[in-house]
């Protein structure tokens, strides 16, 4: 004999197959509990309700049950129980339920008047959705996206704050600026030495190693054109140096954390284009889960909308790659054959994800394998006489 | 400044300032608060909230001139895409306490404002964070409606209002369906989208009472005005 089982606000509820009400097993009249049992539920955890109903109904002869929750199903089904998923009909007493929650709701005695039981339904459903927001925000994968948006905040504060302090320590001593091009060095030198002055030969040593370019500066130092700033002026320049210099240490721990993050998280899929390019991907795409439904032509042009979309519109030529372009397999490749390097990698990037995505073993050694050898055969393509020779013709 | 009613629409008000400046409004269910930063003024001890259009589509559409506004003090309404609750609350408060709104949103982001900021303080206001393409997943706490509002930004959005309708929506109700001409498709032209819309819903059984599109306030954007199953 069949039983459907029906998870309702109230408690849990049991019908014949025609729609007539079986068996019941309320809730205690109480929102935050009736939620934390739905959100159990969801989680794979059915209420305590459920199981002493189920108990009650295969004593009485009942063998299969339909139940409204996969996960519900699935455990029943490892438990030994026969079951499967299927929608609600709305039909007999559940039709009647359905059109007038709050009237059944008083019928059963659930609660005194309707007025009540739509309190009960609001202080429930506020509690059920904080459960929810909960259970998505402790996706591991929201850390990912959160921290790679973080990554590339910062790279473009620390620019433009770098680009500040050159223009504003140039007031005092231009010609550093033009001597020094890495930034972290230029920072270092402003603020451990601050007022030309300072300079010399033995301090310099200490964050350049090329001895001409000490010499250079050393004797930039002494001619400058630049303006005599006052102690209390470089001071100011001088500490922000030293924000700067501890937004990029941070920015190289935050970059290693996010690239750990990303090998736990999708270990295949990092395999193939390293952990950067992985959590730049994931962070595009929005979810690990979002990037493992897209199509291999999707991940392809990952980051490059604007000229997709110029492409749709206009019906000009559609961009090669987007974000893809960042490994050197792609950019370092000659252009003529980009298109095809990014294709494959592409393809091999969907398979990745959703191994990533849908718990599966890894082979991200064997998928770079695999690529490797049709990049093989596309730079033999490229390279054979018969392909230089049509180039050459056309 | 002094308060009007709105000379159609139950629920709804015209705010008019000193310099003869109008402003939609609606009144305040929970009087002493704002939702999305919007100004509150009183009279005669009722608390009013302006409605800004160009937050709005329900605003917009009532800007708009639209004839007629199936949507008054008691309807119970599904709101699909309920968002941060910026339009919803304004549903809410022409609803009053005996109406009640039921909010489907799909981002947990949103709901989180949703929850926090305004469902935390209006009874009548029931959070769902649930896809709603998917109404059999909430075919438990929302009953049968009188209204159903759908703002929800995808590309089959006529089809999931109708099948939202044909479990929720009672015969004769009332349904608002904003097309957001870039979500459907971004290179076909906005009028072909808004007709093949149009389409999905005279199939399925409603019969169009108003098309208007929302410029200036939102561009390529139309709200339909449709009754159910009539």
């Amino acid at each position: 004999m069949d039983a459907r089982l029906l998870h309702l606000p109230m408690g849990v509820f049991a019908f014949k197959p025609d729609g007539t009400l079986l068996a019941k097993s309320l809730y205690p009249m109480d929102p935050e509990g009736a939620a934390a049992r739905i959100g159990g539920l969801e989680s794979g955890y059915p209420p305590e309700e459920t199981m002493a109903l189920i108990r009650e109904l295969r004593g009485k002869g009942y063998k299969n049950f339909i139940v409204d929750s996969e996960a519900l199903a699935r455990s029943l089904k490892k438990a030994g129980i026969k079951a499967t998923y299927a929608k609600a009909e709305a039909q007999g007493w559940l039709q009647s339920f359905f059109e007038n929650p709050g009237r059944m709701a008083v019928e059963l005695g659930f609660v005194e008047k309707e007025g009540d039981y739509h309190a009960f339904v609001h202080r429930l459903s506020i509690a059920l959705t904080r459960f929810r927001i909960k259970k998505a925000s402790e996706r591991k994968d929201s850390l990912l996206v959160q921290g790679v948006a973080a990554l590339e905040e910062i790279d473009r504060v620390a620019n433009l704050l770098l680009s500040r302090i050159r223009e504003w320590y140039g007031l005092h001593f231009p010609e550093v600026g033009k001597l020094i091009e890495n930034p972290e060095t230029y920072l270092k030198i402003v603020a451990n030495l601050g007022h030309r002055k300072e300079f010399s030969p033995e301090k310099l040593r200490g964050f350049i190693s090329s001895e001409a370019r000490v010499e250079e500066l050393n004797k930039a130092s002494k001619e400058s054109i630049g303006a005599d700033l006052a102690e209390e002026d470089l001071v100011q320049i001088r500490k922000m140096a030293e924000v700067v210099l501890g937004l990029m240490g941070f920015r190289d721990s935050l970059e290693s954390y996010i690239s750990h993050m990303a090998e736990e998280l999708a270990p295949n899929t990092s395999a193939l284009v390293g952990p950067i390019i992985c959590a730049k991907l994931i962070a595009k795409a929005g979810s690990l889960e979002k990037l493992s439904r897209m199509p291999s032509s999707t991940i392809q042009v990952l980051g490059a909308e604007k000229a997709l979309f110029r492409s749709l519109r206009t019906g000009a030529r559609p961009p090669k790659h987007g974000i893809i372009f960042q490994h050197p397999l792609v950019h370092q490749s000659p252009k003529a054959i980009r298109g095809k390097i990014a294709r494959n990698l592409a393809g091999k990037l969907a398979i990745a994800s959703r191994i990533d995505a849908y718990g599966g073993v890894y082979m991200g050694e064997k998928l770079r394998e695999d690529l490797e050898k049709r990049l093989e055969d596309i730079k033999k393509g490229y390279g054979s006489a018969k392909a230089r020779e049509r180039r050459r013709g056309a | 400044m002094k308060v009007e009613a709105h000379e159609r629409f139950e629920g709804i008000y015209w705010v008019i300032f000193e310099n003869g400046t109008r402003f939609l409004a609606t009144e305040n269910l929970t009087p002493g608060r704002n939702v999305y930063g919007e100004k509150l003024v009183v009279q005669d001890s009722k608390e009013y909230r302006l409605w800004d259009p160009y937050r709005s589509k329900l605003g917009a559409l009532i800007m708009k001139g639209v004839r007629r506004l199936p949507l008054k003090t008691g309807d119970r309404v599904l709101y699909l895409g309920a968002a941060s609750g910026t339009t919803a609350s304004h549903v809410s408060d022409i609803v009053g306490p005996e109406g009640r709104v039921y909010c489907v949103e799909f981002s947990p982001r949103s709901m989180r404002d949703l929850v926090n900021n305004v469902c935390e303080y209006r009874a009548n206001m029931i959070p769902i964070l649930e896809d709603a393409r998917f109404p059999e997943k909430y075919r438990s706490i929302v009953g049968i409606v009188g209204v159903i509002y759908c703002d929800i930004a995808q590309p089959e959005q006529a089809r999931v209002l109708a099948d939202n309708a044909d479990m929720f929506l009672r015969k004769g109700g009332a349904s608002f369906l904003a097309i957001k001409a870039r979500s459907i498709d971004v290179t076909k032209k906005p009028t072909m989208i808004f007709e093949d819309e149009v389409e999905v819903l005279r199939e399925r059984g409603f019969k169009i009472q108003e098309c208007l599109y929302l410029e200036p306030y939102d561009r390529d954007h139309m709200m339909v005005v449709a009754r159910f199953g009539a």
